[in-house]
């Protein structure tokens, strides 16, 4: 059970960002022979405040309120635990049966069946003749999957052959109502899929390959069909019955995934990994066939119903270093992403904007699109123990991404950032029966993004920023269980900041100064 | 041998110091649709009344809207009612019955090139808009105008505004309008938009 007021930034309250949750877990294991049975199940339920500031407007008024550095409003706004609209209430349950069995030839065999009931329900701000929700999103997921782990061989005393195999099942049901926006679907999947690691005394070489084949069928009402037609996404006849009540549009992805990767060790303290991957994705059915004002961006949002699957080729390779004092880790990448499926503006001939008239104003158009991506980045980490209580922790990361197509920067990536941590863990048992004492200090600097394409965005990146956190926890055994308390602080400096990744920018800063007092108990029995 | 084992029970019980956790997220502030907006204009003294339909049958995407011009005579004084429907239901929905009866969180403005009045500072320009309603707290709502009209050409744009009460401080103000007209939109006046939509005006 988990209720948060809404934060505030340092000059304001974020109105209405309350949160209440609900988390409930049971799980049942019988073990009889080499048979083990697992049943579980999972329940979590939210109620979500969305920030009043967050709000759309016509693109002129949305761009006037960019300039300002606050939200309107914004002096009535109260940090509290009340939600009230705009808000979502969210709820997942998830169920799940898996036997193993222990066979003595071959290795580990698998069955699992899992159930997946996810309901999304989003209130916004209307009269008060109207008590529902404005959208109402509900998915349904049944899987079925079968692997085997096989035994270990052993191909010399220092090569051993391990790995696994299996197949899966899946069937989604999705329903939604609503403004106008995404069709009900069904979708049918299955998948094989087979790795091999072999392990050697000082190298490791993995390969992995997956087959994937999926079936999804979208269900229109005739309106909703016909506004797909007239905003130019699908032809009249492009899908079946597109003359009676009901239509159905089919599409059908085939996807192949492979993986070879290898590690070789370097005298005792160094290795080396590398990897070359590639898999590939369907496009979702909101990026196939999204028609209407997307809820969480003020502009009108097309899908593309014809989409193929986006498919990545993927290179990395990783240098560790590992010495009782120290550790060190670097590692880079690159990742060519073909048909990289990116919501992005739509653009006429002759490369001006599209804006669309809509009753609310005027909203610019944005498209789901297929271009070719560009990924690439190093990151890495040094840690440093020059006592055995204490830890240094200096980690950084920076990532480059560009649109190949139109050789332009892709929007929403992360800046360059860099993390130093110092931390404190008391080596033994200390006073009053607390273990695994300890505290840290954190800094986080984040660069502003200088690499960005503001015709595909709204506003300019935010400025760099440096937030300052600190931890302090400890843990206590109380008869069979155990107590976990941690106090978090983070933002201690009350630097005020808006973050390039978070649709929050537009509207409103981040929250300011904040600290949590988390109190976990575990508990465990056996009969 | 027969083991069970019971796991779970895992219980976060956080409490707050200062406050908590990523804020935002989600989606903004949709409203209830409206698919058409018309202004009937009727002339004072008599004469046939003007109608004017910005009409967007299949809502937002699909088709884009129909939108009629507006053509009055010079010299005049008109009564205009403005009317908000929901036509993707059949019969359409009157949304203007819902305006009505929460009047005192809405307001309609009248703004744009062709329009000088409470919220828009043109001088000389064809249309002169005057609220004839008030809300029970005596402020305007704008179902309701006069608009008298000189020659000239300009667009008029119409916005009806939702600004229901924040943590119970009324948003709708006597200032409205001219927070409207002093921003020349809609970026200082909280609420937001449920309807905007512009029309052509000619007076000749």
């Amino acid at each position: 059970v988990k209720r948060l007021a809404a934060p505030s930034t340092p000059d304001y309250a974020l109105e209405n960002t309350g949160v209440s949750e609900v988390n409930v877990g049971a799980a049942l294991r019988v073990r009889r022979g080499a048979t083990e049975t697992t049943l579980s199940y999972r329940r979590y339920q939210a109620d979500l405040g969305v920030c009043s500031c967050l709000r759309l407007e016509s693109a002129d008024d949305f761009h006037a309120q960019l300039e300002s550095r606050r939200p309107k409003g914004s002096e009535l706004y109260r940090a509290e635990f009340e939600i009230e609209r705009p808000s979502q209430a969210v709820v997942h349950d998830m169920a799940l049966l898996r036997t193993r069995w222990d066979l003595p030839e071959l290795g580990s065999l698998s069955a699992t069946y899992s159930f997946q009931h996810d309901h999304r329900l989003e209130y916004e701000v209307v009269r008060q003749a109207v008590t529902g929700p404005q959208f109402d999103f509900r998915l349904l997921t049944h899987e079925l999957e079968v692997a085997l782990d096989h035994r270990p061989i052993h191909l010399t005393d220092h090569l051993h052959l391990r790995g696994a195999a299996g197949a899966s099942a899946i069937a989604q049901r999705h329903y939604y109502s609503g403004l106008p926006l995404i069709p009900d679907y069904s979708s049918w999947g299955a998948a094989v899929y087979a790795s091999e690691r072999l392990v050697g005394h000082d190298f490791e070489v993995e390969a992995g390959l997956r087959y994937d084949a999926m079936i999804r069928a979208a269900h229109f009402e005739r309106r909703d069909y016909q506004r797909l037609v007239r905003s130019g996404q699908l032809a009249a006849e492009a899908c079946a019955g597109a003359a009676e009540d009901r239509t159905t549009c089919r599409s059908a992805f085939q996807t192949l995934s492979a993986s070879l990767g290898g590690l070789r060790q370097l005298g005792r303290a160094w290795a080396v990994k590398a990897e070359l991957s590639t898999a590939s994705r369907p496009p979702n059915p909101d990026e196939q066939y999204l028609n209407g004002s997307a809820p969480t961006f003020p502009v009108v949002g097309l899908g593309k119903p014809d989409l193929r699957p986006e498919t990545t080729y993927a290179a990395s390779s990783t240098v560790t270093f590992q010495h009782p004092r120290l550790a060190v880790e670097a590692s880079a990448y690159a990742n060519l992403i073909r048909n990289y499926i990116y919501f992005a503006p739509a653009f006429d001939e002759t490369g001006a904007p599209i804006f669309d008239v809509l009753v609310r104003g005027t909203y610019p158009r944005f498209i789901t699109k297929a271009v070719d991506a560009l990924f690439f980045g190093v990151d890495g980490g040094v840690t440093a123990t020059p006592l055995p209580a204490l830890e240094l922790n200096l980690q950084g990361s920076m990532v480059r991404a560009r649109n190949r197509s139109d050789d332009s920067y892709l929007v929403f990536v992360p800046a360059d950032q860099l993390r130093g941590a110092i931390s404190y863990r008391c080596p033994n048992e200390a006073r009053w029966g607390m273990r695994n004492t300890f505290a840290s200090l954190s800094g986080t600097y984040v660069a502003r993004q200088r690499r960005y394409y503001l015709a595909a965005d709204f506003a300019a990146p935010p400025a760099a920023y440096f937030l300052l956190g600190a931890e302090l926890g400890a843990e206590r055994r109380l008869g069979r269980n155990t107590v976990k308390v941690a106090l978090t602080g983070s933002n201690l400096l009350n630097t005020r900041y808006r973050d390039y990744t978070s649709l929050l920018r537009y509207f409103a800063d981040q929250p300011g100064w904040q600290a949590m007092l988390r109190v976990s108990l575990f508990s465990s029995s056996h009969s | 041998m027969r083991t069970t084992a019971l796991l779970g029970s895992l219980l976060a019980l956080p409490s707050l110091l200062g406050a908590c956790d990523d804020g935002g997220g989600g989606d903004g502030n949709e409203n209830e649709v409206i698919t058409a907006v018309t202004l009937t204009l009727t002339p004072g003294g008599g004469g046939a009344a003007v109608t004017a339909v910005f009409n967007d049958p299949d809502g937002d995407g699909g088709a884009a809207p129909t939108i009629d011009p507006i053509v009055l005579a010079v010299g005049k004084t008109y009564n205009g009612v403005v009317t908000f429907e929901n036509r993707l239901e059949a019969p359409a929905e009157d949304i203007t019955l819902e305006v009505a009866d929460e009047s005192d969180e809405h307001q309609i403005f009248y703004t744009g090139t062709a329009v000088n009045g409470p919220a828009s500072n043109r001088p000389g320009a064809p249309l002169t808009q005057a609220y004839l309603d008030q809300d029970r707290n005596g402020l305007p709502i704008g179902l309701a105008s006069a608009f008298t009209t000189a020659a000239g050409t300009g667009q008029l744009t119409i916005t009806l505004r939702h600004m229901p009460p924040l943590n119970n401080v009324a948003v709708k103000t006597a200032g409205a309008s001219t927070a409207v007209r002093d921003a020349a939109g809609f970026s200082t006046l909280g609420g937001s938009s449920d309807a905007q939509v512009t029309f052509n005006v000619t007076v000749q």
